[in-house]
Parts: structure tokens; sequence; C-alpha cells
């Protein structure tokens, strides 16, 4: 919700704090008290739920994005959805489940700083981030080109099951895809692997479409591109190579390490129960994933790189209406599902000013002139009392006469009640 | 040793008489911040010779004055009175010198009645007699009603009048609480005595339930219509805003409400009739007092005004902390009171400031002030950090030993105060973002910075909320000294 909105700030400092840093410090902190979850199964099927519900969400508004930054500010939230998932997983793998989702951690720090990074650069020469705007800029920034598109192809999770060949996302999300699937052969539970192999179609789409609206096709508006200097396209070469290479090198040693860490820091746990939850036995007991499930997260990336190539590059399919503000759904999905109309317009315009209009202009208005009454009062009585002080002597023998005589009349009817 | 808690009464009290009688500006302020210097390095000596490690009375006096009523003149320092008198102490000379280049009438009795007010504030800390503690108590008004009526703003007439009856009234009802406490003790042992710690005690044998009740209710009616809590705030927010930026701080410095809370209304509380009643009573006061405060402080368009309903919100942490009964929570309710002074000085310096120098405190009709008052925005911004507890300065510390530790009694009410937390961050981001952040508003014309003894005295003040966020043990540790045994009578009697 608050991500995009936080795009506003300069690229490099996207690319750090919403790529690899801060966005993350909720995962970590499941992922550091994992243990605590482990003992309280549901609470890890909530964050398995919201995991992958967010993934999908982020991914559908991911896809409608003309601005290239919130297209990767969506992406990063839907990405998030995947990590939280891996942990919600834990129920069905075990301590496996921070291995996966750390592990999908910093590879997607590597191509998503890579991404922004590239966005920068591109923002940068061209000076517009709005896609319609853009297009055909691969000719003229080559090297932003090819690493954003090695960037593209690692968060799209591109490898080839079975071997040990793929980008960096390949060795993390289809890990988290895989596990979702022996959750649901666990538990026979396939939501979180309905929506994480959903998801992954929609990061697919959004990402070539992403791709090619920016570095193919015709210019479709006047701007004088140039390649950035090399201080701008070193970094992301290397970038480049991370996301392309560290997943697949590193992806054992990280699970074996982090099960260490474990072992280690949380001595008094029985590591052993826990890891006995854990994957091999799974697999050993309903033996390995058939090999349709390893293809077919690939298959639904590829799916979505088609699609995204008919649409955006050869430009065969004319969306037209369909990607128009007259289709509800495009515009639900434009809007961001009107969250903005949900939580700043009717929550805290609506309810919380709401709620203080109510104090300051009636509760705290009628406290207070409780206090001022009971100050007018006594001025105001005070004011009539002294009317009686008249000064003038006819008055006051008229009044003495008065009292008298009631007085006799009283002593007078009392007597005679005696 | 010398009899500092007479001496920290007394030198205040005839530096003010003789301020008085000053001529000129220069005079009255050189004399008044001299006064205010001598009960530093007393409260100081104080501090150093302080032994934080028992919860007994130190620097005790006491000499016969009425004994036909038992009133006798008492006077000790503990680890309740202790921090506050060293708030006190502290920033009444930096508030002499922020306020020294200011032109105003009358200066001699500017500095006269502040110092006045500092004999009255620490009399109140250090009389250990309901005669004597009454009748520092009632001197407090006295200075703060010219400080509005004579210095204040547009409707310091009416705001004076009004904080001085409606603080008067419930001091009066505090007042028959005490008397009902003195005959019932009277009647029990048959000696008449004032003294607050013996009538504390006496307090348990007193007959029936609903009369320990009554007096219970009327004595801490006092205190919490002085702290202030809701719905007994009423005077707050005009007093407060009203006054001169001086009075404004002297406000913030008369912690005579929740130190009443601490000394007399805790340790009576296990023996009040309905003891759970009375803590729920003070955990809905502290923790409507908290959401209250902060959500009327979103709202508000005047910086001063806001500030003062944020004041609000911070001592329902003092009632709350309070009611936890935890020796680290009525800690923190303590230390909320030091932190909640050091810090609200600042905000209110900065107010005043602002105020003097553009000439409105309209949030909105301010902004980008920090391109032209580079060193306050520095120093309010601190402030406002501390107020809306950055971990690292002194708020945070309070409010987190509040929280944490009330949850284990009152876990409902600390969820309603956490609720608050958000919009208290919400409020005061966004009234310095709009005062001092973004594009400066050229209607304002051409501001100037604070001067560099408001700067100074303000800096110090700043420098100490650091220094205390880091280390708050120099005052924490005789605060929990003194809580736990509060809470340790309560322990005993199972509340």
């Amino acid at each position: 919700m608050w991500l995009p909105d936080a795009m506003e700030g300069p690229t490099t400092v996207s690319a750090l704090i919403h790529a690899a840093t801060m966005v993350t410090a909720g995962v970590y902190l499941v992922a550091r008290t994992f243990p605590m979850f482990i003992a309280a199964p549901d609470s890890l099927m909530v964050v398995a739920y919201v995991g992958g519900f967010t993934a999908l969400f982020a991914g559908t508004m991911g896809i409608v994005m003309n601005d290239i930054k919130r297209v990767l500010a969506f992406s990063t939230i839907s990405q998030l959805g995947y990590m939280m998932l891996g942990l919600g997983l834990g129920s069905a793998i075990g301590l496996d489940a921070v291995g996966i989702s750390l592990f999908h951690l910093i590879n997607h720090a590597f191509f998503k700083a890579l991404l922004f990074l590239c966005a920068g650069s591109v923002i940068h020469a061209v000076g517009t981030q709005d896609m319609r705007e853009l297009g055909g800029v691969g000719k003229v920034m080559p090297i932003t080109a090819a690493t954003m598109t090695i960037a593209a192809l690692a968060l799209a999770g591109f490898g080839i099951p079975g071997t040990s060949i793929g980008t960096s996302g390949f060795f993390s999300k289809d890990a988290i895809i895989e596990a979702a699937y022996l959750f649901g052969e666990h538990s026979n539970n396939w939501i979180p692997y309905i929506f994480s192999i959903a998801a992954a179609f929609l990061t697919s789409i959004y990402i070539f479409r992403l791709i090619f609206m920016t570095f193919t096709g015709k210019p479709r508006s006047n701007y004088h591109g140039h390649e950035s200097p090399a201080i701008m396209t070193i970094p992301l070469s290397i970038l480049a190579l991370f996301a392309l290479v560290f997943g697949g090198l590193t992806q054992t040693g990280f699970m074996d390490f982090l099960k260490e860490t474990f072992a280690n820091s949380f001595v008094n746990l029985d590591i052993g129960r826990l890891a006995g939850i854990g994957r091999n036995e799974l697999v050993e007991a309903t033996g390995h994933e058939p090999l349709f499930i390893l293809w077919l997260p690939l298959i639904t990336a590829l799916a979505g790189l088609a699609i995204a190539f008919v649409i955006y590059y050869l430009r065969i399919v004319q969306l037209g209406p369909l990607a128009s503000m007259k289709n509800p759904i495009y515009r639900l999905l434009y809007k961001r599902y009107y969250q903005h109309e949900i939580y700043t317009e009717f929550f805290s315009l609506g309810i919380v000013y709401g709620i203080i209009a109510f104090l300051m202009q009636v509760v705290d208005v009628l406290i207070d002139s409780i206090v001022e009454a009971m100050a007018i009062i006594t001025v105001g009585a005070g004011e009539e009392l002294r009317r009686i002080q008249t000064g003038v002597v006819q008055t006051y023998a008229t009044a003495v006469i008065a009292g008298v005589s009631l007085l006799i009349i009283l002593v007078k009817l009392i007597m005679e009640v005696l | 040793m010398l009899p500092v808690a007479s001496l920290l009464i007394l030198v205040p009290l005839i530096f003010a008489a003789v301020t008085f009688f000053t001529k000129t500006k220069e005079q009255a302020a050189g004399l008044g911040f001299l006064g205010s210097l001598v009960t530093l390095g007393l409260t100081l000596y104080a501090y150093l010779n302080f032994d934080s490690s028992t919860a007994a009375m130190q620097f005790f006096e006491s000499t016969t004055w009425i004994p036909s009523l038992g009133a006798n003149y008492t006077v000790g320092i503990d680890g309740i009175s202790m921090p506050l008198i060293l708030l006190n102490a502290i920033v009444i000379p930096f508030l002499i010198l922020y306020s020294w280049k200011e032109d105003r009438e009358a200066p001699n009795r500017f500095y006269g009645l502040i110092l006045t007010m500092q004999a009255a504030v620490i009399g109140v800390f250090v009389s250990l007699d309901f005669l004597v503690f009454y009748i520092f108590w009632e001197l407090t008004l006295i200075p703060l009603f010219f400080m509005v009526n004579i210095w204040g703003g547009e409707k310091r007439a009416h705001a004076s009048y009004k904080f001085f009856i409606y603080t008067h009234v419930a001091s009066l009802v505090m007042l028959l609480g005490i008397f009902g406490l003195f005959y019932a003790s009277w009647q029990q042992t048959g000696v008449p005595t004032f003294d607050i710690r013996q009538l504390v005690a006496q307090f348990q044998f007193i007959g029936s339930g609903p009369v320990r009740d009554a007096i219970f209710l009327s004595i801490i009616f006092g205190f919490l219509a002085k702290l202030p809590t809701f719905p007994f705030h009423s005077w707050l927010p005009d007093a407060y805003t009203e006054a001169p930026t001086a009075g404004s701080v002297l406000f913030i410095l008369l912690k005579i409400g929740g130190y009443g809370l601490f000394r007399i209304s805790l340790p009576m509380l296990p023996n009040t009739g309905s003891p759970d009643l009375m803590i729920m009573m003070l955990g809905i006061l502290g923790s409507f007092s908290i959401l209250y405060g902060a959500l009327l402080a979103l709202r508000q368009k005047d910086l001063k005004r806001m500030i003062a309903y944020s004041s609000l919100s911070h001592m329902g942490y003092v009632v709350l902390g309070s009611a936890g009964l935890v020796a680290l929570s009525v800690s923190g309710a303590m230390f909320q009171q030091f932190s909640h002074g050091l810090i609200m000085s600042i905000l209110f310096m900065s107010a005043g400031a602002i105020q003097t120098n553009t000439g409105t405190r309209i949030i909105n009709n301010l902004g980008g002030l920090a391109k032209k008052m580079p060193k306050l925005t520095m120093i309010m911004m601190l402030g406002f950090m501390a107020s809306l507890g950055l971990p690292g300065l002194t708020g945070f510390i309070a409010e987190f030993l509040v929280l944490t530790f009330s949850f284990a009694n009152l876990p409902g009410f600390v969820l309603i105060a956490l609720l608050a937390i958000v919009i208290t961050a919400g409020y005061h981001l966004w009234a310095m973002q709009r005062a001092m952040f973004g594009v400066y508003n050229e209607k304002l014309g051409d501001v100037r910075d604070i001067n560099s003894l408001q700067v100074f005295s303000m800096a110090v003040i700043a420098l100490l909320v650091l220094y205390f966020g880091w280390n708050p043990n120099p005052v924490l540790n005789m605060m929990t000294t003194n809580s736990e045994a509060i809470v340790s009578l309560a322990a005993a009697l199972g509340v």
C-alpha cells in the first residue's frame, strides 16, 4: 500500500531501501523467530495465506501500471509475498522454509536492485518514467537493456529444471513453488500452490511487458537517449553477474549454513524433531515430485513471456478497449483495488477524522461548557441576588414588615397545631 | 550537613522578594538568574549527597509549629521528590536565560514570580506535613495566575480565571479529603496530626470502606485535575496556550499532581474499600487521556494548542503507569514526569520562539521555517522526536516502561494506549513537516533565528534529554527504590 508511493524518492534510494534492506525486515523477523512460529502451526498458516495472497494481489496490479518504477514496486511486494509464503510452508517442510525464503530474499536483493538501477539509468537518460512514452530505448542503451533483461529473466525464474543451470530467481523462487506443492501433498491444501503458480505467471507477464515496452519497438515520444556513463553501467554489470549465477553457485551451501546456525543458536529446541518434518522425509515418503510439477513454473514463465511478446513486441493483438478505463477490471487494477479510497479517504479521513471531529466539537465542548456553565450560573445568581439590595429604605421597611407578619402567622399556626 | 530541604524553599523565595524591588530589566533578570543558580547548586549538593539505595526520607527536618493541631513543619527528600526537584532546578535558570532578551513590562515582577513559583513547587515536593503541603500547593496558583493574566495572549483574562478557579475548586475538594483523613485518624488514635506519612499509614484503620473510598477519591480528585487527566482537562488548553512562553514552561514544571499521586494516593490505594475499582478508574482515565489527547492534537491548527493536548496525552502515561502497580510501571510513570518536564520545555520554548519571531503560531501559516531558523529547527526536531518516543531519548524510556509493565495487570488499557502511539507519531511529524519544512512561506517576510542565549538554554535541555535517554539510571534508580516500596505495600495486601 505505502511502498508504491514511497517510490517518489530517488531511484538509488529505492534500489537500496525498497529492494534489498528495509522492506525485508518483516521477513527477517519471522525467520529469526521461526521456532516460535513452528510451535504454533496456525500462525504459520496465516503467514502462508497472507504471503500467497500478497504475491498474487501485487502481481495483478503490476501488469497494468505504466510507471516503470511502480511496476517494480509492485513486483517487490509480490516477491515479498513469496518470501512470506515460503516461511509459512514451515508446517510441511520444517526448517527448510527459512532456508528457501531467506535465499529468495538474498537473490531478490540482487536482481531487484539491478532492476531499479536499470530503471534509474533509463530515467536518467530519457527523462521520463512513463513507459508509454518510452520504446526503442534498447537501441541507444544496449548495456542497460542487456542487464535489465538478465534481471527480468532472474525475476521470472528461468532455468532448466533438474539441472543446476539457471538464474538466481530460478533456484529460490521455484524452490518456494515446489515447497508449496509439497505442502499441498502434505496437507491436501492446494491454495498456496495455486497462488504461487498464478503469481509466477503474472510476474513473467509484467516484467517482460516492462522490457518490451521500454527497450523494443519505436520511440513513442521525442527523447534524446544515450547510454549511461561507465560509473553507472559497471555496477549494473556486476549485479547482473550476481543475478545470473549467485543462485546456482550457493544454494546448497546456504541451506546447510542456515541449518547449522539454527542448530547452534537454538540449543534448547528439539532440532531433530523440527527438521524431521523436513522435506527429505516427505520426499522419501511420497517420491519425487512428478516431472510436470518441476517444469510447470518454467512453463508458466514462458507462457507469460509469450503473451508479453505477442502483445508488446509483435503488437499483433491490440488490447484496445480491454486495457482502457472503460473496462471495470482494468480500472479496478489501475486504481489499485481502490486501496487509496478505502484506507486514506474512508478510514483515515472518514472514520478517524470523524471520531476526532466528534471529540473536538462535541465531547470537548461539552466538558468545557459544563465548567463554563457553572461559572455563568454562579455569576448569574449573584447578579439576581444583588437586585434585592436596592438601597431604598421604604423597600427594606416593607420587607421587614412582611417578614415579621409572616413570622407571626407561622408562629400562630404552629401553636394551633401543637 | 546543610538543611537543604528548607534552603531549597527559602533561597528562591528570598531572591524572589529582592527581585520584586529591582528597577531595570538587567537587574531583575540577573538577580533571578543568580537566585536560580544558587538553587541549582543546592540541588546538586543534595543530589550528590543523596543515597538512592534507600526509600527512607533524607535531609529530614522537623520543627513543632502548632502543637494543638498536630501541625509540624516537616520536610525531607526521597526518591520520589529528588528527580522532580532536580528537574525544576535545572530548567528554571535556562528559562530565565531564554527570556533574557525579551522586552516586557514589569520585568521585576516577571522574574520575581518565576522564582516564587520555583519556591512553591519545591515546597510541595519537600513538605511532609499536610498543612505545609497544602499551603505550598495553593501558593503555586498565584504566580501562574499573574503570569497568564499580565503577560498572556488575547484571551488571557478568561484563561487565567478559568485555570485559577478550576484547579482551586479541585484543591478544595482535596482539602476536604485531607480534613476527613485528619478527623478520622484523630478519632482512632486520640492524637491530632497532619503528618503525611503517619496519616497515610493510619488510613487503613479507618472504619468503613465507603468512608475510605470517599477520602481517597476526594484527595485524588485534586491531583487528577492538576495533572490533568481527561475529563478534568478543560482548563489546560486555554491556560497553556494563552500563557507566555515562560508561563507555559512553569505549567509544565508544575508536576505536583503526579507527585501527589505517588506520595499520597498510591500508598493509600490498596487500603481503599474497593481497590480494584479504583485501579480500573485510574486505568480508564489514564489510557483514555493518552488516546484523547493524541487524537485532539492531530487536528489542532495552533502549534501551542497542539503541544498542550500532547501534554495531556503524555500525562495519561503517568496515571496508567501508576495504575499498573508494578514497581517498574510506577517508575516509568515517575520517569515520564521527569522526561515530560524536559521535553515539553523545549517544545514550548520552540513554539514561543516561532510566535515571537514570525508573529503567528498557526501551523498552516508557517512553512519552510528551517531555511530561516536552522538552529531552532535542529533543537525543536530533537524535542519533537523525544516527544513522540524515539528510542535513545527520554520519552521512549518512560513510555516503554509504562506500557511494558502495566501490561501485566492492565492489558486492555495498554492496548488502548498503543493505538495512540501511531497517532502521536503522526501529529508530531505532520506538524513539523508543515511548519518547519517544505517551501518557505514568503508572506512571513524576513524571519530571524533564535538568539544565542536561547540556543544555549534550549541546547542544554536538549542535551539532557539525550543524556537521560541513553542513561536514565541517575534518576531512575532512586525512583525504582521508592516505587518498589510503594508496590510492596500493595503486594502485601494482595492487590
